[in-house]
């Protein structure tokens, strides 16, 4: 692997990461059509089976003034930021959005979309539709779930005009399961740090597959991008921005597995290729998408390829009106300490004093078992 | 008209209210004596699940909003809190669905109101929020009791003037999808109650609880009708809450149905005879989201210095516009229509905010007050999308934020003068 490849490649996922939406506009002003979406359990292949560019929108770094006449501040703040940009003609380009109903303050975002069109004037804003796909482990949901799939692929056809075959969504999952191969074996050979893996992950969510495929294929990781410090796993509220990683560096800690819905587990799992496609999409996406109402949800510690980091710590971060994650928190925190991994309790927002302070006495700990001798 | 042409019955509950009160003693009765002593199957359900299931059992059934306010009528909740932060659970996780489930945690029947809840066969609960199934499936793991999920399937579109179309054409309004799904769920929880408490679920007996539940609510329309036709309010809100809710508590019987014509009877009967609970009424004003339990003294405060009375909060006919649901053929169907919407239509903002605004055209009000959680996201979600709905149709509105369980945090003064200011201010008189 030539280093200027490798660099490139790491220019390119940076490029991704601080400007996500260039490629799906130069894919729109190309005459292309772009479906963006939120959240991590939509299925990508649909959108992609019918010629459309999939967009996971982030909430970016921008003001909420707009949004917050209309929304409770109690609400995620990139949720805010994405109205926020709704709201001002900021993602009217985009042919059409999906919010899948994975959770609650989604849902509610979804609403409040239609209550800004219909009683506020917003009808500037692209057409949404909600994809309310159930994440409950019951016969019943999963024949709700495959009619509620099936509908997305309508949708996302009539956006096209081109009919999406089994063939077509075949070759997708097929695709979209080698990239998330690719993606596994990247992680698990190369080990990056915490900062560029995140952002590996992003790029998957913004680009289109052939392109993350390439990267992928391309990257090669310097001394100074590989995993060091202490080895840290982050389990709570979803990170769409690197703030916190990037903290953890400075701290001398490294984030090397985490379970929210920005972070490498959501290419854990691959969808069944021998099966009816919206069948395997379905059984995929409510098992194994990340998300609050993900029934059962992974153990923190645990990679994208299922095995176990082995981690010194695990940061518990819920942000500043988490009112569900915390609730796992007391067991873990037993369970961890049961096996012998510190924890530590981080709450938002991510450069608040607070979170800080925690964060400090995390680097404290393992400062003082460096010098005690102790680190291994 | 003058004000001495009204009687005023400002100091006299409706009689009837006795009535309510002395049914919810029974109620509580019955279930210390069935379940708590003799060890009867009983079940601890969300207040939005559908108990129907289970009064057709005649499985006593236990809200954890009703042991919670319980918990926080005895001045326990500070406990509460406290054991919460000592287990680890963070101080911004809401706290009043999960009060009950720290009195099992905590195992200490000397001092959990009435000996702490005994094992139930089973808890129930709707997956509204993202973290209903955790607080449930961690009570239930404490017990070491099953749990029911049902899950809670999104509106697509929210047609307008939900109430047109939810007594008799609820089809159109809650989506088929929804309902096929509903009535599914529905079948299998009638399977797991069948099979943790050991008895049968009668289907023509479960028709008849669906006819008397819209019977009673017919009865609260009347009742409604004749408060917001009223020259001056006849009933006072912590009236009509006693007596509505204990009829929809106990929703299904015979006693519901005769309790809410008595109910509404009365109310007539106050209107015929010029009874108002304030003769000096200058302005009517609505209560809107959460009540606020632990002090209904509240809604009273602003008669006397401000001739302004609170008519109508959602638990005054939602039994009326909400529970109907009339049926043909297929009582179940009817109950799923009924059970997947409550939160729905109480809470999200289109629908929410046109109801409040039926409400204030009939009933003549010149504003409301909003009391709105804080510490709980899934209360305060629609809150100002449905404020600004109502203050662009004219209607002015207060939010007053505050503590649901801890009534330390209630500053009664504080509150006093900010509604106060706000009728001086805002609303016309």
């Amino acid at each position: 692997m030539s280093s200027d490849v490798a660099k490139s490649a790491c220019e390119r996922i940076d490029l991704a990461f601080s400007n996500p939406e260039a490629n799906a506009r130069a894919f729109k002003d190309a005459g292309g059509k772009v479906v963006a979406f939120l959240g991590a359990t939509v299925p990508v292949e649909i959108i992609a089976a019918g010629g459309a560019y999939p967009l996971r929108l982030k909430g970016g770094s921008g003001d909420t003034a707009l949004a917050d006449e209309l929304m409770e501040p109690v609400r995620e703040l990139y949720l805010r930021r994405i109205f926020n940009r709704l709201l001002a003609g900021a993602l009217d380009w985009v042919d059409l959005i999906v919010v899948p109903r994975s959770s609650e303050g989604l849902l509610q975002f979804y609403y409040l979309i239609d209550y800004a069109r219909k009683f506020r004037g917003h009808t500037h804003m692209p057409k949404v539709v909600l994809l309310d796909l159930l994440q409950t482990p019951f016969d019943y949901t999963i024949a709700y779930n495959k009619a509620r799939l099936t509908e997305l692929k309508a949708e996302v056809e009539a956006v096209t005009g081109r009919t999406i075959s089994d063939e077509a969504l075949a070759g997708q999952i097929k695709l979209y399961n080698s990239v998330r191969g690719r993606f596994r074996n990247v992680i698990e050979q190369q080990g990056p740090a915490g900062t560029l893996r995140l952002k590996l992950a992003s790029f998957g969510q913004t680009q289109p597959a052939a392109e993350f495929e390439s990267v992928l294929t391309d990257l090669w990781l310097g001394s100074s991008q590989i995993s060091k410090g202490a080895r840290v796993a982050l389990s709570g509220s979803p990170h769409e921005t690197a703030d916190l990683y990037e903290i953890f560096a400075s701290s001398g800690l490294d984030i090397v597995a985490e379970d929210h819905d920005w972070g490498a587990g959501i290419y854990a799992h691959d969808v069944a290729e021998n099966a009816d496609p919206i069948a395997a999409l379905e059984e995929r996406y409510r098992l194994h998408g990340i998300s609050m109402r993900q029934f059962v949800r992974a153990k923190p510690e645990y990679d994208v390829s299922g095995k176990d980091v082995r981690p010194e710590a695990v940061a518990f971060y819920f942000e500043e009106n988490d009112d569900t994650l915390g609730w796992e928190y007391p067991e873990e925190r037993k369970r961890l300490a049961d096996a012998g991994i510190a924890t530590a309790l981080l709450r938002g927002p991510v450069n608040s004093d607070r979170c800080l302070a925690a964060l400090k006495d995390l680097a404290d700990q393992f400062a003082a078992r460096t010098e005690g001798g102790n680190h291994e | 008209m003058s004000d001495a042409a009204f009687k005023s019955v400002a100091d006299q509950p409706l009689d009837v209210s006795a009535n309510a009160k002395a049914r919810m003693k029974h109620w509580f009765n019955d279930f210390r004596t069935r379940s708590m002593e003799a060890g009867e199957p009983y079940v601890i359900a969300s207040a939005v699940s559908p108990h129907e299931i289970f009064h057709t059992m005649d499985v006593p059934v236990v809200t954890n909003t009703w042991y919670s306010s319980i918990i926080s009528a005895k001045r326990q909740s500070p406990y509460y809190f406290d054991l919460m932060e000592k287990l680890g659970y963070h101080s911004d996780l809401p706290r009043y669905l999960s009060l009950p489930m720290m009195t099992t945690l905590d195992n200490d029947p000397e001092r959990a109101p009435y000996g702490g809840l005994p094992k139930p066969a089973l808890i129930l609960d709707r997956l509204r929020g993202d973290y209903a199934q955790r607080i449930t499936s961690k009570w239930a793991s404490a017990f070491g009791c099953e749990a029911f999920y049902l899950d809670a399937t999104a509106q697509t579109e929210l047609i307008p003037n939900w109430w047109e179309l939810a007594q008799r054409d609820w089809e159109t309004l809650y989506e088929s999808h929804r309902l096929d799904y509903q009535v599914e769920q529905l079948k299998a929880l009638i399977q797991v109650a069948e099979r943790v408490t050991g008895r049968k679920f009668n289907y023509d007996d479960f028709e008849g609880e669906m006819h008397r539940i819209n019977r009673a609510g017919e009865n609260v329309e009347r009742a409604r009708n004749a408060i917001a036709s009223a020259e001056k309010c006849p009933v006072s809100m912590p009236d009509q809450l006693s007596n509505v809710m204990a009829a929809t508590w106990n929703r299904g019987s015979q006693w519901s149905v005769d309790h809410t014509k008595a109910y509404a009877d009365e109310i007539e009967a106050r209107v015929k005879n010029r009874e108002a609970i304030c003769p000096g009424q200058k302005t009517k004003l609505l209560w809107l989201n959460t009540g606020l339990w632990f002090n209904t003294a509240f809604y009273r405060a602003f008669e006397e210095s401000h001739g302004a009375v609170f008519v109508w909060s959602m638990y005054s006919n939602y039994l009326s516009d909400g529970y109907r649901k009339y049926f043909d053929k297929d009582p179940l169907r009817a109950l799923a229509a009924r059970s997947m919407s409550m939160n729905e239509q109480l809470h999200l903002p289109p629908w929410m905010a046109g109801w409040i605004l039926k409400q204030a055209e009939d009933f003549g009000a010149s504003g409301a007050v909003m009391l709105t959680p804080v510490g709980d996201r899934l209360s305060s979600y629609g809150t100002r999308a449905c404020i600004d709905m109502l203050e662009r149709a004219g209607l002015p509105v207060l939010e007053l934020s505050a503590s649901m369980v801890d009534a330390r945090l209630w500053d009664n003064d504080a509150m006093i003068a900010e509604v106060g200011d706000f009728i001086e201010t805002r609303v016309q008189v």
